[in-house]
């Protein structure tokens, strides 16, 4: 029996299945993460993807906080280089306030000459200082250089004289320009319109050369390799924005910073040298970022792909398993044998398939509930148990044996069990398993075999013995007859021949009888349709006392006939008479010379037997017990006995369907046991 | 009166007449003495032991035999008579021919032969011849 078979559908894997509600949740992670697990390519992509996001992410943080930085920066440079710029035209101003004041009341310039100087001297940004009364210059310091602007009437020039009536319009200070100087070289002019008597007298003006602007507004002196400065101014005349420094080419997509400077409609421009500059900065980043989430995802995807390969296994050789599992699960319920998983230490039934509950004719649900002590025939338990214990012991790994089960109707069940244990060597023991085979059927046919078998042997064992019989007495006539013959025919007197013709009619005679008694017998072994009566056994007794009269009355022998009146039974009359005639003239014949016979026949309705007790001289069973039924096997040293009357006896009980046994005991007595059926 | 005795040990009346004719008929130097069974001829051989008388000098023994048959004869020939039938030739002379009783002789050794009936004076002369060269 393949036991393996059904050890293995009790694998663990059955009761992982059983899930409940956390299990569920277990279940979509490991189906989630399955998903993963067998696709190592994707999960390569979506981990480099995830990668890049975060990474995008850090790199625009960081775009943003270069700008913010550069922009700060920016702001903070042009903000020193304006407040530069408004130093020197504070400055300006302050000079040609100054210089208003040495205009006297009648509107000439006093001290001219001494503090024009001054002022030049003490100013780093001043380049030049002029008196312009109604508009004509007429003082200039330093004169030196400057000859050419004498004169130069400003108000009536097309070029400046827009400038110069804005001044004198808001009566503010404006700087003019830059633009080309009388005195040669490109400059700006700060003009103060002077007031006398609410009357416009002219201006005081400062002169700076357009580079000492630039000079002293720092512009020069900042790192160029990053930003550069434009300054410029929108031409009153043309309205068009002109350009006052180098690198001209337009800027408007570059980055630019501007602050405008009211006191000359100037515009100060601080631009970012590269356009992409914060972009540049975050391109390596962007770059190694790259790399990065392109080598993470190809890292990724390639350790991963082991385990993908393991996974995948695993879930073939789930798949597998849970195939077989079905396949031994239907092997089991469907086994053409009782099969079942019993605790090892109770015996009580843990599983059973539907072959086992139909041969104990319980059903499944009754089975686990009881175990399968309860469940054995009396007689068979004490060696399951015992089995069991070495089982449990370990003495044994299984053990086989036939025994009987009691069936819920209540008839006996006959089985081929194998139990072996489920556990291993050195473990606790926990199941065994089962194997029951019905096999009523078998032990029955098995039964009604042997008994068959029986009868043919012993049916065999007769035949043999009747044809020994039968040869032996046939020929011992036979030779006899040849002797006879050979004598007639060498016969020489008429006397020798009458002597054998005498001698072959006794041979005839006796080959008569012999003939007569097999006739009797074979007619006993070939009578198959017998009739069967209800018959007064203790009637049958006296009818046979009636006819052995006369040899009881020589022999002065008691017949006790002990049978209750009312018995019967079913038997042949003509059979029935000859067996009570052959065995109390039997016990007659073969009394003890020393005693009277006394013979008891008696009857037992339990077992169905009839007793026949005598005390004659006995029988040596050891000795002759074979031979008592033989025919003409006679062993009693009495003349009479041809010994043919009990075996003729037995054949007639046998084919009642009885049997006869002998109790005997030598010089004190014999008993008969006829079995009825 | 011969000295030496054949022995017929056999319990049809028929056969021990017809033998002893048959021996008559072959002229040999024996006397026939029979039993009808095997007790008979043991009480016989008993008795004439005791009164120093020798033992037939051939005994032809049937098997079938009332009382006491061939083999249970011989059983006490080995039993009581041991030692003392040295002299004496025994055979079977049986109507029997199974096998089985052929094998039976065998295991005694005290049976020379075994003879299926019927018997006539030729096998009577061998077995005389026999026992006369055996001596």
């Amino acid at each position: 029996m393949k036991l393996f078979f059904f050890i293995t559908f009790m694998n663990p894997y059955i009761l992982l299945t059983r899930s409940n509600n956390s299990m569920s949740f277990k279940k979509t992670w490991t189906k989630f993460s399955k998903w993963f697990l067998t696709r190592p390519n994707t999960t390569g992509a979506l981990a480099s993807l995830l990668l890049l996001i975060l990474l995008s992410v850090v790199i625009g943080l960081r775009y943003r906080v270069i700008k913010e930085n550069q922009q700060h920066e920016m702001s903070n440079i042009i903000n020193v280089v304006h407040q530069n710029i408004q130093q020197v035209l504070k400055n300006s101003y302050t000079a040609t306030l100054t210089l208003a004041m040495t205009i006297n009341d009648k509107g000439i310039p006093e001290n001219f000459d001494i503090i024009a100087p001054q002022l030049v001297n003490s100013n780093a940004s001043i380049d030049a200082v002029q008196l312009v009364p109604g508009g004509i210059i007429k003082y200039v310091y330093p004169l030196n250089g400057n000859e050419s602007a004498i004169n130069y009437d400003i108000l009536n020039t097309p070029s400046v004289q827009k400038e110069a009536r804005k001044s004198i319009k808001t009566k503010l200070i404006y700087f003019a320009g830059p633009l080309k100087l009388k005195q040669g070289g490109i400059g700006v002019v700060g003009r103060l319109p002077v007031f006398k008597n609410n009357k416009f007298w002219g201006f005081s003006a400062v002169i700076i050369k357009l580079e000492t602007l630039f000079k002293l507004s720092g512009i020069e002196s900042i790192n160029n390799s990053k930003y550069y400065f434009q300054f410029s101014k929108v031409n009153p005349d043309t309205h068009k924005e002109e350009f006052y420094l180098p690198e001209k080419e337009d800027f408007s997509k570059k980055y630019y910073q501007t602050i405008t400077i009211p006191d000359g409609d100037w515009k100060l421009y601080l631009i970012a040298r590269e356009k992409n500059g914060i972009l540049h900065q975050v391109t390596t980043s962007t770059i190694l970022g790259l790399l990065l989430a392109l080598m993470s995802g190809l890292w990724v995807a390639s350790i991963m792909k082991k385990p993908a390969k393991l996974q995948l296994q695993i879930y073939e050789q789930a798949k597998k398993i849970l195939y077989n599992e079905a396949e031994f699960k239907t092997i089991f319920e469907q086994a053409p044998v009782g099969i079942a998983r019993v605790d090892a230490q109770n015996g009580n039934f843990i599983t059973v398939n539907d072959e086992y509950c139909r041969i104990l004719g319980y059903t499944e649900s009754e089975l686990i509930q009881m175990n399968f002590q309860s469940l054995t025939h009396p007689d068979d338990v004490e060696d399951d148990i015992a089995n069991m214990d070495l089982l449990k012991k370990g003495v044994i790994n299984e053990f086989d044996k036939e025994k009987r089960y009691i069936h819920k109707s209540g008839r006996t069940v006959w089985v081929n069990l194998i139990v072996s244990k489920l556990w291993k060597k050195n473990e606790t023991p926990t199941n065994n398993i089962a194997i029951i085979e019905d096999i009523t059927e078998k032990k029955r046919a098995e039964e009604e075999l042997k008994q068959s078998f029986e009868i043919v042997s012993e049916q065999n064992k007769r035949l043999l013995n009747f044809s020994y019989i039968v040869s032996h007495n046939l020929r011992s006539h036979t030779s006899n007859i040849e002797t006879i013959s050979s004598f007639l025919e060498t016969a020489e007197t008429k006397d020798e021949r009458d002597e054998m013709i005498g001698l072959l009619k006794k041979v005839s005679a006796s080959l008569n009888e012999t003939m007569s008694n097999l006739n009797e017998v074979v007619s006993i072994r070939t009578n198959i349709n017998l009739t069967i009566e209800r018959l007064n056994l203790h009637e049958y007794i006296e009818k046979a006392k009636t006819v052995l009269t006369e040899q009881i009355a020589k022999k002065k022998a008691t017949i006790y006939n002990e049978v209750d009146p009312t018995i019967e039974v079913k038997y042949n009359t003509a059979y029935l008479e000859s067996i009570l005639l052959n065995f109390i003239s039997n016990a007659v014949r073969y009394s003890h010379p020393d005693r009277k016979p006394e013979i008891f026949i008696s009857y037992d309705s339990d077992s169905k037997t009839m007793k026949i007790k005598d005390n004659g001289i006995g029988i040596d069973m050891a000795k002759n017990g074979d031979k008592l039924f033989g025919m003409y096997k006679t062993f009693n040293n009495n003349p009479d006995s041809k010994g043919i009357g009990l075996f003729i006896t037995k054949s007639q009980v046998e084919a009642m369907g009885g049997k006869i046994e002998t109790e005997s005991e030598l010089n004190k007595g014999t008993t008969f046991t006829i079995y009825f059926k | 009166m011969k000295n030496k005795v054949i022995c017929i040990i056999d319990d049809d009346p028929i056969y021990q007449l017809l033998i002893n004719k048959i021996i008559a008929m072959s002229e040999t130097e024996y006397d026939v003495v029979s039993f009808k069974n095997g007790k008979e001829a043991l009480d016989s051989f008993k008795a004439d032991l005791e009164k120093n008388k020798k033992m037939p000098e051939i005994i032809l023994l049937d098997i079938e035999m009332p009382i006491m048959d061939g083999w249970d004869f011989m059983t006490q020939i080995e039993k009581s008579l041991s030692g003392k039938t040295d002299q004496t030739a025994i055979y079977i002379v049986s109507s029997s021919i199974a096998y089985e009783d052929k094998e039976k002789a065998k295991t005694f050794p005290e049976i020379m032969g075994y003879f299926s009936k019927p018997i006539d004076s030729s096998k009577i002369l061998e077995i005389t011849k026999h026992v006369t060269k055996g001596e």
